[in-house]
């Protein structure tokens, strides 16, 4: 055994040094199986200082569906920049599925974002509130979101983050879900493909209750452990989805204020 | 018993030494003080002393003494140093003072020599005796305060009074540029452009450092000489020294004795410093003049002279070689006159009894290098500036040199005018050499400065950090020479590349930008599998406004479902074409970029059809006219009609030719059409060749072979450079993963030119519209501009970061708007202008 031991511990070794010497570099040419195919890294090896982006890259790739270990905080790591780096993959994956939502959601199928019928969202990327349309406000909120988590007034570094940006993240995220919400309220074929393929929205289900960036009772797409919940949130009495949709289009409405103030930047209130 | 036992106790506080102190209370306990011992208590006393005692005492008490005489002497004989030395230093300067002031008489004699002569040459007559008798006056008034005035007075006009001045400079200016052009073809034609560039910018830069840190030492010296390891920041120094200049100027007549104070301070030592500081102005002065010259910028070099204007008569401009070591003469005589005029400052009264034989023959000399000597006195003006920000007490030398540059008649009648022109002038010439010594020479080199960095290759970025300060002098310049000329300006820009915007939107990395063909539109093709459409104007505009505001998207494509790893937009800009992992082309309309907003509605219209046909991911594509061709990892080249009209209504296209659909060439990774002519593509195939392909036979014309089985030779980019009026032949160069640049002949396939490009991988290449640029960029996180018919590195630009390790995978130009883009694995986008 002890001998045993000691050849893994080698073998290991010679993994490493190998990891070390591999250039990670996709080369004009390499085809799209080879891709990003290189061997892992440790978050501690990487030098870069998007090595957060790189690790957590490294471990969807290497397993989509264990969102446990994805969204498993390492040893050392700045929870903000953590959680930063998650809401620009979450981003940028929902890219995905708008390019698939955009072939069946048009204007004229979904006029409205909805998710259940009482709930109409209005956009909040404009100056003034808007009832897009379901694939308008997908679109709107990705951009909208890309300039948020790129902007160099709320995100100047990848690396240091204040605590104020850092809390910018929970109305990226309430405003992303809705895109889950009505992918499976409307688009459920998409939706089941999609997170069959990637477990995007268990991800995110998971991602946005562990650091409690969305309450509990806003998260309505069930994810495969609480199929039962499905019922629950579905037989909720008219009354309260009423109150629960005025409610949610005042806060939508603080939101757009919120968002005025972005678009504007030299109104520093916020700042 | 108690009065001894006091006794004891103050003993022993007197007596320092411990062993003293141990003898004394081992003997007895009621002993006594050894000086009042024999007489008070003799009986006791004899008892209580020891003789081993008492020799020990003496010995330690004569050691004692022995030990302060010593260093007694040692203080004294370091005094006497120290007085020996300041005599000795004393002596010195006073040497250096008459030297100097016999300099400074001779010159003010010259000086009026010419101005006779000028007289006598222009009008014919001999000049009115008040002429010379003012300059008399001048001498023997020089102790008076105000005596600068007088002198300004004198000697000044500018030359926007007097036009008949203005025509002789523009005439001797044209003929001047005549003559520069001439030696520019010489130099051309022996082949020594390149090497003395090389030398001179090698040379500039090391006189560049040298001389900031020369100035920072020597002030500090002139502030304190003895501690001189007091850490003084030189440059604040510099400033307060030049404030306190500004003032003298402005209200001429000033405290000389406070300042003439610290002249006196200056030790030879400073006073040679200086004077290499000079030399060292004087080479790069020179320097300016060869390296205008040789570039054969005619714009430069007359934008050189239009800013020599002010000093008339101007350059004759006889060998390299020949202007260095004249100039540095005349220079070296310009810093004793500076010198000897702070001498006379200092002390008016004394020797103006200059040895006449001595004098007239220095003014024979002076004749013979008037000519060089004037083409050194703007140089000398700035020089004597530079050394007034170490002495801020020379605002009378300023105005003489000033007078000097200007070399006009005296005019009494316009005494008063020219007065407070001079005084104009002087606040001017200090303005420009404000702040710092470093910066001085900036200014004089802010136009040069553009021309060095394209032969500067390692240093080119340290220029570049100092262009800021630069480009804000320039302005300064504008105003104090009348003629500065904006075409250098222009001509710099294209050349001469900084970062301007950051672009970001994107999550991940960039991959491919494509620039519109005519507007300021740019488009980024991510590994997060959309392609961004970046308005420049727009954000130009906005930036004046606000420049924290960020530059946003007008426009999302999405439709691939992965990376975008090749772009391009048609000629006419109405279309866009982009290629990704998912091996689709897709071919979109180009949203209006003036109107649209990237939260307008979804308008599906934007996506026009899919180019099906490659079954791996696409890498890159090109395009001329009609024809697009794309390479793929599925090792084919497919060749499409994009455009054409019967098939923009359908669906889907497929192409209309395939090459190397049996596999045997190998994996082609870039793709570019030859001289944009639709006949001719080249294909680079992985890591072992390219081929010339010709379309309509579909047969291979030639192969170009770069394998080298020690290297990874892997080729990310090829592209065809077409014949220019520099080089003769068309070239294809091609980027690779070992670092190098690759440069083919095209009729022979033969690899004419390879170099190290990067200190990584070599990952994208473009070609400046003028072809005479090439830009790099690497995994090294810097892209560089190399100029293609000396292949040497113009300029570098260190810029974003890496993911894994790859950190820039793209660069672009713009077809006619002086924009640069690179696109880094860190998501940004980055404009340079």
């Amino acid at each position: 055994m002890v001998k045993q031991d000691s050849y893994d511990g080698e073998f290991d070794e010679l993994n490493n040094v190998k990891s070390l010497l591999f250039i990670r570099r996709n080369r004009p040419g390499c085809s799209a199986k080879k891709w990003n195919d290189w061997p892992d890294e440790d978050l501690e090896e990487m030098e870069s200082t998007l090595a957060v982006q790189q690790y957590i890259q490294q471990l969807i790739k290497r397993n989509p569906n264990d969102v446990e270990t994805i969204l498993q905080l390492p040893d050392q790591q700045d929870e903000g920049v953590w959680k930063y780096e998650h809401v620009r993959q979450f981003c940028l994956d929902l890219n995905l599925i708008t390019v698939r939502l955009q072939q069946e959601c048009t204007p004229t199928t979904c006029t409205q974002m909805t998710a259940t019928e009482q709930w109409i969202f209005l956009c909040a990327a404009h100056k003034n509130p808007k009832e897009c349309s379901a694939i308008d406000y997908t679109r709107h909120t990705l951009d909208g979101a890309a300039c948020l988590l790129n902007s160099s007034r709320y995100f100047p570094s990848r690396v240091n983050l204040k605590d104020s940006s850092v809390q910018k993240l929970g109305s990226v995220c309430r405003r992303i879900y809705r895109i889950f919400s009505h992918a499976y309220f409307h688009h459920r074929p998409i939706y089941d493909h999609f997170e069959k393929e990637t477990s995007l929205c268990k991800r995110f289900t998971k991602f946005v209750t562990k650091y409690d960036l969305m309450t509990s009772d806003s998260l309505i797409v069930p994810i495969d452990e609480e199929t039962n919940d499905l019922c629950s949130s579905n037989t909720e009495s008219d009354k309260n989805e009423q109150i629960s949709s005025i409610q949610e289009n005042n806060l939508e409405k603080t939101q757009i204020e919120n968002e005025n103030s972005y678009h504007k930047p030299s109104d520093e209130s916020e700042a | 018993m108690e009065r001894s036992d006091d006794v004891l106790l103050s003993n022993a506080g007197m007596t320092t030494n411990g062993d003293i102190n141990a003898v004394m209370s081992s003997s007895n306990s009621s002993s006594n003080n050894s000086n009042t011992q024999g007489n008070t208590n003799s009986e006791r006393a004899a008892n209580s002393y020891s003789m081993p005692g008492i020799l020990h005492y003496l010995q330690h008490e004569w050691n004692r003494f022995e030990f302060e005489r010593q260093q007694w002497e040692l203080d004294r004989a370091e005094l006497m140093t120290k007085i020996s030395f300041l005599q000795g230093e004393r002596r010195g300067q006073e040497n250096l003072k008459n030297n100097l002031l016999r300099r400074i008489k001779m010159l003010e004699l010259a000086l009026k020599q010419e101005r006779i002569k000028y007289h006598k040459l222009k009008f014919g007559v001999d000049p009115p005796p008040l002429n010379t008798t003012t300059s008399n006056q001048n001498d023997s008034k020089n102790n008076q305060s105000n005596d600068n005035n007088d002198d300004n007075d004198t000697s000044t006009f500018s030359i926007s009074q007097h036009p008949i001045l203005n025509k002789e400079n523009t005439a001797s200016t044209n003929a001047i540029k005549q003559g520069r052009q001439l030696l520019k073809q010489y130099l051309q034609e022996i082949g020594y452009t390149d090497t003395i560039i090389d030398v001179r910018s090698a040379r500039l830069r090391a006189l560049l450092g040298k001389a900031v840190a020369n100035n920072g030492q020597s002030n500090d010296q002139s502030n304190d000489l003895l501690s001189q390891s007091n850490q003084l920041d030189p440059l604040s120094n510099l400033i307060n020294g030049n404030k306190q200049l500004l003032q003298l100027s402005i209200n001429n007549s000033s405290n000389k004795r406070a300042s003439s104070k610290t002249n006196g301070n200056l030790s030879s030592n400073e006073v040679q410093k200086i004077l290499k500081l000079t030399e060292g102005e004087s080479v790069q002065n020179s320097e300016e003049n060869s390296l205008s010259g040789i570039t054969g910028d005619d714009k430069n070099s007359s934008a050189y002279y239009d800013d020599e204007e002010m000093s008339e008569e101007d350059i004759n401009c006889k060998s390299n070689g020949d202007t260095d070591l004249d100039t540095e003469d005349a220079l070296k005589e310009f810093a004793f006159l500076s010198e000897s005029s702070s001498g006379s400052d200092m002390e008016s009264n004394s020797d103006w009894n200059v040895d006449k034989a001595h004098l007239s023959k220095l003014t024979e000399q002076y004749k013979k290098d008037r000519k060089m000597a004037k083409n050194a006195k703007m140089e000398a003006l700035v020089n004597t500036s530079l050394v007034n920000t170490h002495r801020p007490n020379r605002s009378t030398l300023q105005a003489m040199i000033a007078n000097l540059t200007e070399q006009s008649e005296d005019n009494t009648n316009e005494q008063n005018n020219t007065n407070s022109q001079t005084n104009l002038n002087i606040g001017n010439s200090i303005k420009t050499n404000d702040v710092s010594p470093g910066k001085n020479e900036k200014i004089k080199f802010n136009k040069t400065n553009n021309n060095n960095m394209f032969f500067s290759e390692d240093d080119s970025f340290t220029n570049e950090s100092n262009l800021g300060e630069l480009s804000r002098l320039s302005v300064d310049n504008s105003i104090n020479l009348s003629s500065i000329n904006d075409e250098t300006v222009v001509d710099s820009s294209r050349k001469t590349i900084s970062n301007k915007h950051l672009l970001r939107g994107h999550f991940d990395s960039i991959r491919c930008l494509a620039f519109h063909s005519t507007e300021s539109v740019l488009l980024s093709g991510s590994e997060d599998q959309t392609i961004k459409l970046w308005n420049l104007d727009k954000s130009t505009i906005n930036n004046k406004k606000n420049s924290n505001t960020d530059i946003e998207p007008i426009y999302t494509f999405r439709k691939h479902t992965g990376p975008v790893l090749s772009l391009l937009i048609s000629p006419s800009g109405d279309y866009i074409l982009s290629s990704g992992l998912d091996s689709k082309i897709i071919l979109w309309n180009m949203p209006n970029h003036e109107t649209t907003d990237q939260y307008d509605p979804y308008a599906p219209s934007v996506f026009v059809k899919y180019l099906t046909g490659h079954t791996d991911a696409v890498w890159n594509m090109a395009l001329v006219d009609n024809t697009l061709v794309s390479v793929s990892a599925d090792s084919t080249i497919r060749i499409w009609n994009p455009f054409s009209i019967d098939e923009l209504n359908e669906a889907s296209l497929t192409s209309i030719g395939c090459l190397n659909e049996n596999k045997t060439e190998g994996i082609p990774t870039s793709i570019d059409f030859i001289n944009n002519e639709k006949t001719r593509i080249i294909t680079s195939f992985g890591a072992t060749h390219h081929n010339l392909y010709d379309l309509e036979t579909s047969k291979i014309i030639t192969r170009f072979d770069y394998f080298d089985s020690t290297l990874n030779t892997h080729c990310y980019k090829v592209l065809s450079h077409p014949s220019t009026a520099t080089m003769s032949s068309s070239l294809v160069v091609s980027a690779h993963e070992d670092k190098k640049i690759r440069f083919f002949d095209i009729n022979s396939g033969k690899l004419v030119y390879q170099m190290v490009a990067h200190q990584d991988a070599c990952t994208d290449i473009a070609i400046d519209p003028t072809c005479n640029y090439l830009l790099s960029s690497s995994h090294d996180c810097s892209i560089r501009l190399w100029n293609l018919e000396t292949k040497s590195c113009v300029q570098e630009m260190t810029s974003h970061r890496k993911k894994y390790d790859e950190s820039i995978n793209c660069v672009a130009f713009h077809a006619n708007k002086p924009f640069i883009a690179s696109g880094g694995a860190d998501a940004i986008v980055k404009i340079y202008v």
